[in-house]
C-alpha cells in the first residue's frame, strides 16, 4: 500500500491523484452529512404527509379512551347491583371472591348472643354488626366481582386488554361531593396499554362513579336503630321502649331519608331444638307367653308387655328468639315513575331483562331469650317408641 | 544544510488554488441543499406536495364524538315526551318521511318508554341501548316464532330512532345551487347497534344499517328508512363517512357493537393560496 501510495503521490512521471480523491471523498462525506440533517425537509419535494406522528398520538388517546368508557359504563351497572345486594345481604357480601372480604358468619343475622358452637349450629354473635369498614369492604368485594363478569367480552373482541386489577376496597369519597349519594372510585392497579409505532401509552382505567342513596350512610343507620333495639332486649319495658326506638327512626326520615314503617316485631317467632343431653325413653314391648290351657286342655298363648328404654333418648331444649325482620326502605326523590321508594337497575338472570327493583335493607336481628344451661330441659323426643314424658318438641333436625 | 527560502512560501498560485478548491466546495454545497431540500421549489409546486390525511383525524373526531354521546345523559321522561310533541308537529311540514318516523310512531314511543321506565330513568344513551337489548330480544323472538325470519323490529327501531333524533339530531344550512335562499336540513347521525357482534370493526361506505337479503336489518341503526343521507346532501363527491365503533358492556355479560357514522366536516385538501 505504501508503495503504491507513494508510487501515485510522489511519482514525478504521470498524473498527480491526492486533489482528486480528496474531492470525492471530501464530496461524499458531505453528501452524508447533509443528507443526514435535510431528509425531513427533502421528502417534501417528494410529497410529504403532515401531522402523522400528532395523529397517531392523538389516535392512541381515543383508544384509550374506549377502554375508559367501557370500565365506566361496566362500573355503573355493577353499582347499581352492588347496592341492591349490599342491601339484601345485611350489608355483607353473600359469596366474597375476595380472600380480604369480611364473612358474614352469623348467618344474616346481627345477633343472636354468644352461643356455643354446637348450638342450633349456629354461631352468631354481636360483633357481627358491620361497621363502616366492613361495609365498604363488603361493597366493593360485591361490586368488584361484578365488573369482572363485564371484562372479558371487552378483551376478546379487542386488541387492547382491559386489566381488572383494583386497589382494594374501593375509595369511598368522603365528604360526599353530593350528599345523599354513593360515591365509589377504582383505583386501578395495572394500565391499559396502547401500543402504536414508535408509542406506547399507558392509562389506568379507574372509574369514579356514583348513585343515589348513599348506602353506607344508610347502613350506618340501620345499624344504630338495630344496636338501640339490641341494647333494651332485656328490659322489663321491652315493647315499650321498642315503640319508641322505632317513632324516633320515623322521626328521623327526614334527614336520613329511610323509612321504617315496616319495622317490626315479632316475640318469640324463631326457635331452635338444642340437644342437653339423655333422657328415658320408652316403647312397650309385647312377647307372647304360655297361658293356662282351655277348655278342652289344649295350650293357649298371650301376650305380655313392658315397657322398655328405647330410641336414642336424646333430651332437646327449646331455645326461644325474639326475632325482627326488618325491610328498611330507602325514600326516593326522582320524578315519576321512580317516586316513593328508591329504585335501581338490575338485570334479572329469570326473565333476562332488566328491572326496576327497589332497594332495601333486610337484616334479621334475633336473640334468644335464655341460656339452655340455665332453664330446666322441656322437651325428650325419641326415635323409636315414645318419651316418658310427653315430647313437646320435634327433635332438631340440624337446621335453623 | 541551507534553506531553501523559496520552499513552503504561500505563492500566488497557491492561493489561487486554494481559491478554486473553496469554489469548488461552496457549489457542491448549494447543490446539495438544493436536491436535498427542494429549496428551488416553486410556491404552488410546494403546495402541491404538502399532503394531508384526515382520514385518522377524522377517525379521532367521531372517536371523540361517539363517545361524548354515549355518555349523554337521557334527557327525563317529561322532556322526550314534550320534544317528541314537537317533532311531531313538526314533522309534517319539515320531517315528512324523514327518519322513517309514520304517523303515530311518536305516540308509539311515547306509551313504550312509559311502561319501560328503565330505559331512559337516570340513563345515558349507551344505558338506553344496553336498556333496549332485552326488548330487541324478545321482539326478535316473536318475529323468528311468528315468520320464521326477522322481518323488521319495528318497536324498538322506532323507539331507537325516535329517542336518537331528540338528543342528536342536527341541522343543516342548504344552500341549492342558483339559489339566493338556503334551507335549514335536517339528519340524524348514522348510529346503529349491533347486539351480537362478530367481531368489532367499523363499517364501510356510507350505510350504517347491515341488511340481511331482503329481510331489513339485523341491527338497530338510524338510518333504517331514513330518506336523507349524508352523500347527497353536503358530502362533496367521493368522500365517505367515517366509521369508528365502540364497545358497551350489556346487562348479560355480553357485548354491544355501536358504530357511528361520521360526516367529515373537515375538507381534506389544504386551501390553495
Amino acid at each position: 500500500v505504501i508503495a503504491m501510495r507513494n508510487k501515485m503521490f510522489k511519482a514525478k512521471k504521470g498524473l498527480d491523484y491526492y486533489a482528486f480523491i480528496v474531492a470525492v471523498v471530501g464530496i461524499s462525506i458531505l453528501y452524508w452529512v447533509l443528507s443526514t440533517m435535510l431528509i425531513k425537509q427533502g421528502q417534501i419535494s417528494n410529497g410529504v404527509t403532515i401531522g402523522t406522528e400528532q395523529v397517531t398520538i392523538l389516535s392512541t388517546y381515543t383508544t384509550g379512551e374506549k377502554a375508559l368508557l367501557y370500565v365506566d359504563e361496566a362500573a355503573k351497572m355493577a353499582l347499581d347491583y352492588s347496592a341492591l345486594t349490599f342491601g339484601k345481604y345485611s350489608f355483607y357480601d353473600p359469596s366474597p371472591t375476595d380472600p380480604n372480604a369480611p364473612t358474614n358468619t352469623c348467618s344474616g343475622h346481627w345477633a343472636i348472643d354468644d352461643l356455643k358452637q354446637n348450638d342450633c349450629g349456629v354461631v352468631t354473635r354481636p360483633t357481627c354488626f358491620p361497621d363502616q369498614a366492613k361495609m365498604e369492604y363488603s361493597f366493593s368485594s360485591i361490586m368488584k366481582t361484578e365488573i369482572d363478569k363485564y371484562i372479558p367480552s371487552f378483551n376478546s373482541k379487542n386488541s387492547i386488554q382491559i386489566p381488572t386489577n383494583y386497589k382494594m376496597p374501593f375509595t369511598f369519597l368522603t365528604p360526599r361531593k353530593t350528599p345523599g349519594t354513593t360515591e365509589v372510585a377504582g383505583i386501578a392497579q395495572s394500565p391499559v396499554t396502547v401500543t402504536s409505532t414508535n408509542i406506547k401509552y399507558e392509562i389506568n382505567p379507574s372509574f369514579h362513579e356514583s348513585i343515589s342513596p348513599d348506602v353506607i350512610a344508610d347502613g350506618k343507620a340501620v345499624v344504630d336503630v338495630a344496636k338501640d333495639i339490641y341494647s333494651k332486649k332485656d328490659s322489663l319495658t321491652f315493647q315499650n321502649d321498642f315503640q319508641t326506638i322505632k317513632e324516633k327512626a320515623i322521626k328521623d326520615s327526614a334527614t336520613t331519608g329511610l323509612d321504617w314503617s315496616t319495622l317490626k316485631y315479632d316475640p318469640s317467632v324463631s326457635s331452635c331444638q338444642y340437644p342437653i343431653g339423655t333422657c328415658a325413653c320408652c316403647q312397650t314391648i309385647c312377647v307372647p307367653v304360655a297361658g293356662p290351657p282351655d277348655e278342652n286342655g289344649e295350650p293357649t298363648t298371650t301376650e305380655s308387655c313392658s315397657q322398655v328404654p328405647a330410641g336414642d333418648g336424646t333430651k332437646y331444649h327449646t331455645i326461644p328468639y325474639d326475632n325482627f325482620e326488618v325491610y328498611g326502605r330507602t325514600y326516593s326523590n326522582e320524578p315519576a315513575p321512580l317516586t316513593g321508594h328508591r329504585k335501581l337497575l338490575v338485570y334479572d338472570p329469570q326473565t333476562k331483562k332488566l328491572v326496576l327493583t327497589e332497594l332495601e335493607y333486610d337484616f334479621a336481628l334475633n336473640w334468644k331469650k335464655d341460656h339452655p344451661e340455665n332453664s330446666p330441659p322441656d322437651s325428650c323426643s325419641c326415635n323409636v317408641g315414645y318419651p316418658c314424658n310427653p315430647a313437646e318438641n320435634p327433635p332438631y333436625d340440624g337446621s335453623y | 544544510m541551507k534553506p531553501n527560502p523559496k520552499k513552503g512560501a504561500f505563492s500566488l498560485l497557491d492561493c489561487f488554488s486554494y481559491l478554486i478548491y473553496f469554489l469548488a466546495f461552496w457549489v457542491a454545497v448549494m447543490i446539495l441543499s438544493v436536491t436535498l431540500t427542494g429549496c428551488g421549489h416553486k410556491n404552488y409546486s410546494v403546495d402541491e406536495k404538502i399532503k394531508d390525511d384526515f382520514s385518522v383525524a377524522n377517525t379521532v373526531r367521531a372517536d371523540l364524538q361517539l363517545d361524548s354521546m354515549l355518555r349523554t345523559k337521557i334527557p327525563s321522561t317529561a322532556d322526550l315526551g314534550a320534544k317528541f310533541d314537537w317533532m311531531k308537529g313538526y314533522q309534517t311540514q319539515k320531517f315528512a318521511g324523514v327518519f322513517g318516523m309514520q304517523d303515530g310512531d311518536f305516540d308509539k314511543v311515547k306509551v313504550f318508554l312509559s311502561q319501560h321506565p328503565e330505559l331512559t330513568e337516570n340513563q345515558d344513551y349507551a344505558g338506553f341501548i344496553r336498556g333496549l337489548k332485552p326488548l330487541y330480544d324478545s321482539e326478535t323472538a316473536e318475529q323468528m316464532k311468528k315468520y320464521g325470519m326477522i322481518k323488521e323490529t319495528r318497536q324498538t327501531q322506532i323507539t331507537f330512532t325516535a329517542v336518537t333524533a331528540v338528543m342528536f339530531m342536527r341541522s343543516l344550512k342548504h344552500k341549492s345551487s342558483g339559489s339566493s335562499k338556503s334551507d335549514e336540513w335536517y339528519y340524524l347521525p348514522g348510529i346503529s347497534v349491533d347486539y351480537n357482534p362478530a367481531n368489532m370493526d367499523p363499517r364501510v361506505g356510507i350505510n350504517t344499517c347491515e341488511y340481511v337479503g331482503n329481510q331489513g336489518p339485523n341491527t338497530l341503526c338510524t338510518e333504517y328508512i331514513g330518506d336523507i343521507r349524508f352523500a347527497y346532501l353536503v358530502l362533496p363527491a367521493g368522500t365517505i363517512l367515517t366509521h369508528v365503533v365502540q364497545a358497551i358492556p350489556l346487562a348479560d355479560g355480553s357485548i354491544a357493537k355501536v358504530d357511528f357514522g361520521y360526516p367529515p366536516e373537515t375538507v381534506s385538501t389544504l386551501p390553495t393560496t
